[in-house]
């Protein structure tokens, strides 16, 4: 290292204001205009934030949003070197750090992960597409998806709830389908039930419907297994129109 | 051949006019590879045609050539692929530090100007550079407070600019600001640099904030100083890229065209007898 340690500390020092805004500087700097460096950072990563997750800063109160802010980034180092990646720390952040006890708002992460993965999908790498036709057999072939998507599960309806209306007294379970349109790259999400997320993850697996019936007829017993079936087979065909539900693989 | 042309900085809020290119008629396009490298989707089929469309050069937000902290080399692989990728012939960073005990600022920091930063950033240029196969522009910042500074300015870009046989990125803009604010001869300053390794040339607006500040916010129109800085300025180095920045508040695209046609005017009529005597 070329570098002494005084001009390292004296870096050292100028960074960590920036990012706390307690300033251990002396005559090495310009204590009248210093300020803006720490001004710029921060609005820098307030922006960032704010744009990523719209619904919570609009609803959160000022002293809220900043104080989380500030927590998160005097705290935490950043280690992406491309800041439109920052958000999905943030949300790791607030989760690590239970800032929904901290912040007495139960839905805190759930609603972060919906907003965070709404940007994460539409941004996400190119996936590889399976090679898929469109005229098959919806009981028998392997059903070809398309794989820019996640599953989340919540435990509070932050897809479908503002946040001033969600009644924190009684959590559920909620899944979230959300992906990515091949063409238009717009990100949709779908509201589902256990049965469907179950039904994806076992398509994932290159299960064919009828495969699929029968592995998850234990876990739900159902009464009429046909029905089932062609209620599994209607929910992939809607997929279809949603531009999820691709067609069938090539074998 | 980009040198004696002139481009824009793409932004996305100007995605539509790139692509129909009826009003900003660049001659080429810069990115920060930071904002592309990994993304896909609708901005990744966006940029792919824009980068059809358009030459392409890269300036660096993230690579701290300034930093105390160790090269990203996670980073650094990427950067190296997305440069071949894209067939990036001219790729630039800061002088400057945006990364500091591991933890990224996502800003650019001034250097204390002092001899032992001076030779640690050589060697890390040196290293940047035989990684990524080609030679990289360092680009003059601006900067609001010397840190702790030992030397001059000019020095300080000069010996690393010659110590690490790299190109210089000379923004005039960041030489208006930093004269203004610091209260020195910005021609002065300009004829002190190594002039014959200038590769490239930025030009922006910036914000007066202060009696005796001036912040480089590349929100505001070019002014008249510092067009006629770059006047100056281009008389003394031979015919380089450059490049108008305006990542925020942005006018309508005819104003920004204009800005584009008098850079290429003032380039024009610096250049072009050079290129003529040449041949």
């Amino acid at each position: 290292m070329l570098l002494q340690t005084d001009t390292k500390k004296i870096q050292s020092k100028l960074s960590d204001y920036c990012r706390t805004g307690e300033n251990t500087l002396t005559t090495e700097v310009n204590q009248k205009r210093v300020h803006h460096y720490r001004r710029l950072v921060y609005n820098i990563i307030d922006d960032i934030l704010q744009s990523a997750f719209p619904v919570f800063y609009g609803f959160a109160d000022t002293k809220l949003w900043d104080d989380m802010v500030n927590t998160f980034y005097s705290n935490h180092a950043c280690s992406t070197p491309q800041i439109w990646k920052l958000p999905g720390e943030f949300y790791q952040y607030a989760c690590e750090n239970d800032f929904k006890e901290k912040y007495k708002l139960p839905y805190l992460e759930d609603l972060l992960l919906f907003e965070w993965m709404e940007l994460d999908i539409h941004t996400m790498k190119d996936e590889e597409y399976p090679a898929y036709k469109t005229k098959g057999d919806w009981n028998t072939d392997v059903i070809a998806i398309n794989p820019e998507y996640r599953i989340l599960s919540v435990k509070y309806p932050v897809h479908t709830t503002h946040p001033s209306e969600i009644k924190t007294d009684n959590p559920s379970q909620y899944f979230i389908l959300i992906y990515r349109e091949p063409e238009t790259g717009r990100v949709q999400f779908i509201d589902i039930s256990v049965l469907y997320a179950l039904t994806i993850e076992k398509i994932e697996e290159e299960k064919s419907i009828t495969e699929i019936v029968e592995e998850l007829q234990p876990v739900f017993n159902f009464p009429d297994k046909a029905f089932a079936q062609e209620q599994i087979i209607n929910f992939c065909k809607d997929l279809q129109k949603k531009e999820f539900v691709l067609g069938f693989r090539k074998q | 051949m980009l040198n004696g042309k002139t481009g824009i900085g793409f932004r996305k809020d100007f995605e539509e006019d790139f692509l129909t290119g009826t009003i900003l008629k660049p001659y080429f396009i810069e990115v920060a590879p930071e904002n592309w490298i990994d993304m896909g989707g609708y901005w990744k089929k966006i940029f792919d045609k824009v980068t059809e469309r358009y030459p392409l050069t890269c300036h660096g937000l993230s690579l701290s050539l300034g930093s105390p902290d160790e090269l990203d080399w996670d980073f650094l692989k990427k950067l190296k692929v997305f440069l071949k990728q894209y067939k990036v012939q001219l790729y630039s960073e800061h002088l400057s530090y945006a990364k500091c005990d591991n933890a990224h600022l996502y800003d650019l920091l001034p250097i204390p100007f002092r001899e032992d930063a001076v030779k640690h950033i050589i060697e890390r240029i040196k290293t940047v550079q035989d990684f990524l196969e080609q030679k990289i522009a360092i680009e003059n910042v601006s900067y609001y407070t010397p840190v702790a500074a030992e030397m001059e300015e000019y020095t300080f870009i000069s010996e690393i600019v010659n110590g690490a046989d790299c190109r210089l990125l000379l923004d005039v803009n960041n030489v208006y600001v930093n004269s203004f604010n610091h209260k020195y001869d910005a021609h002065d300053f300009i004829k002190r640099l190594p002039l014959d390794k200038v590769a490239y040339m930025h030009m922006a607006g910036h914000l007066q904030v202060e009696e005796d500040l001036i912040i480089d916010t590349h929100a505001e129109n070019i002014i008249d100083p510092v067009f006629d800085l770059f006047d100056y300025t281009i008389q003394l180095v031979k015919p380089v890229p450059v490049l108008l920045e305006r990542d925020y508040n942005f006018p309508e695209f005819e104003q920004l065209q204009g800005e584009l046609n008098r850079l290429q005017k003032i380039c024009n009529n610096a250049w072009i007898p050079q290129h003529a005597a040449a041949n």
